[in-house]
């Protein structure tokens, strides 16, 4: 378990293909098991390998890849229940983050990047602010200094036709043109 | 430093008789919609250079028209550098269905560092597989302009910073990285390898 920076706010990486590490993030957060987690991926080929990229999708990920719009997919198998709350669905997206996005890359799989905090409390913008919440309970920090704050990523639910908006956030709705 | 993707679809695909070659499926997607995959995570946005757009518009992405039709891919590098929202366009031709997200990140996030960021593989350098800066407009128009249409015409008026092709290696072979489908035996070797690549 590892908290690490988003353009955003400091998110809790766990490998989202392994059940194991992804149950430690709900007993973490204390978080209802009833929404999807967000998950990071580092190109679109990573995507595809967890879920359905429609091309509607594929037109949204060219112009707003890298960055704070997380789509909402139709899950492949190969995910875990938890990761889409019995859902069938999981959030998707790239981060513009160096940090965020070094540590997909390296891992080579997606990563969970809900914020790093309890369930119900302030999502934090700095390593201190993380270690107040989970001092021992995480394995590592990557301090990347403080992050932008402001807004979390807006959360588009492309499974259905239109798309619907779950949650508007950092990128605003409609994007034009489409 | 914010990055365009920018796809060259202004040729006329007349080695594949006329039938648009983004349009090709291959492994399940056509080539076209590749291109944007590989683009998608890693430039800010992408565009579409044609002079067909209703082609494209399946995409849902916008399309730019030549400045100066039937200049080449000169004209075509130059009218998607102009209309580019981010600083860099980094160009890719619409035909090249194994381009490697990786190795686009090569590139662009080197592009700064020069007005011309660009992998060489031997002696070719890969043009449509770089990043051009908007420093290069008024080089590139000046060739335009005196009918000069060869790419790397403006390269001595400005930056070029090269990426060695052993770079590229790491992720692809260069020869199928950079590889475009013009025949229709270009496209039977690319059939046999979509099976292998993912």
């Amino acid at each position: 378990m590892v908290a690490f920076p988003t353009e955003t706010f400091y998110g809790l990486a766990a490998a989202a293909l392994d059940p194991v590490s992804v149950r430690r993030i709900f007993e973490l957060k204390g978080r209802p098991e009833s929404k999807p987690l967000l998950v990071l991926v580092d190109s679109v080929a990573m995507a595809e390998s967890v879920a359905h990229v429609s091309n509607s999708a594929l037109a949204l990920m060219a112009r707003c890849w890298p960055g704070a719009l997380t789509l909402v997919l139709s899950a492949h198998a190969n995910v875990p229940a938890d990761v889409t709350a019995g859902t069938g669905t999981l959030g998707l997206r790239v981060s513009s983050h160096p940090v965020a996005r070094g540590l997909v890359e390296s891992l080579g799989e997606p990563v969970t990047a809900p914020s790093a905090n309890p369930s119900g409390l302030e999502p934090p913008t700095t390593a201190e602010g993380v270690l107040a919440y989970f001092a021992d309970k995480i394995d590592l920090i990557l301090d990347g200094g403080p992050t932008a704050g402001g807004e979390p990523s807006t959360v588009l639910d492309v499974t259905v036709d239109p798309p619907r908006v779950i949650r508007q956030g950092a990128v605003r709705l409609p994007i034009a043109g489409t | 430093m914010r990055v365009t993707g920018v796809i060259q679809a202004g040729g006329k695909s007349v080695r594949m008789g006329g039938r648009p070659k983004a349009l090709i499926e291959l492994g399940g997607r056509c080539i076209v919609e590749r291109v944007v995959a590989a683009l998608a995570a890693v430039v800010d946005d992408v565009l579409i250079v044609t002079g067909t757009p209703e082609l494209y518009t399946f995409l849902g992405l916008p399309t730019v028209a030549d400045v100066y039709p039937d200049h080449g891919s000169l004209g075509g590098i130059y009218s998607g550098l102009k209309a580019a929202a981010g600083d860099v366009a980094f160009t890719v031709a619409c035909d090249m269905p194994f381009l490697h997200p990786e190795v686009v990140r090569l590139v662009v996030a080197r592009a700064g560092q020069g007005d011309v960021v660009i992998p060489r593989v031997g002696s070719q350098l890969e043009t449509m597989h770089a990043a051009y800066g908007k420093a290069c407009l008024p080089h590139i128009e000046e060739r335009l302009l005196a009918g000069q249409l060869r790419i790397v015409g403006f390269f001595d008026r400005v930056r070029v910073v090269e990426i060695p092709e052993t770079d590229v290696a790491r992720f692809r072979d260069p020869a199928v990285a950079f590889m475009n489908v013009n025949t229709p035996d270009e496209l039977e070797r690319a059939r046999a390898l979509v099976a292998k690549l993912r």
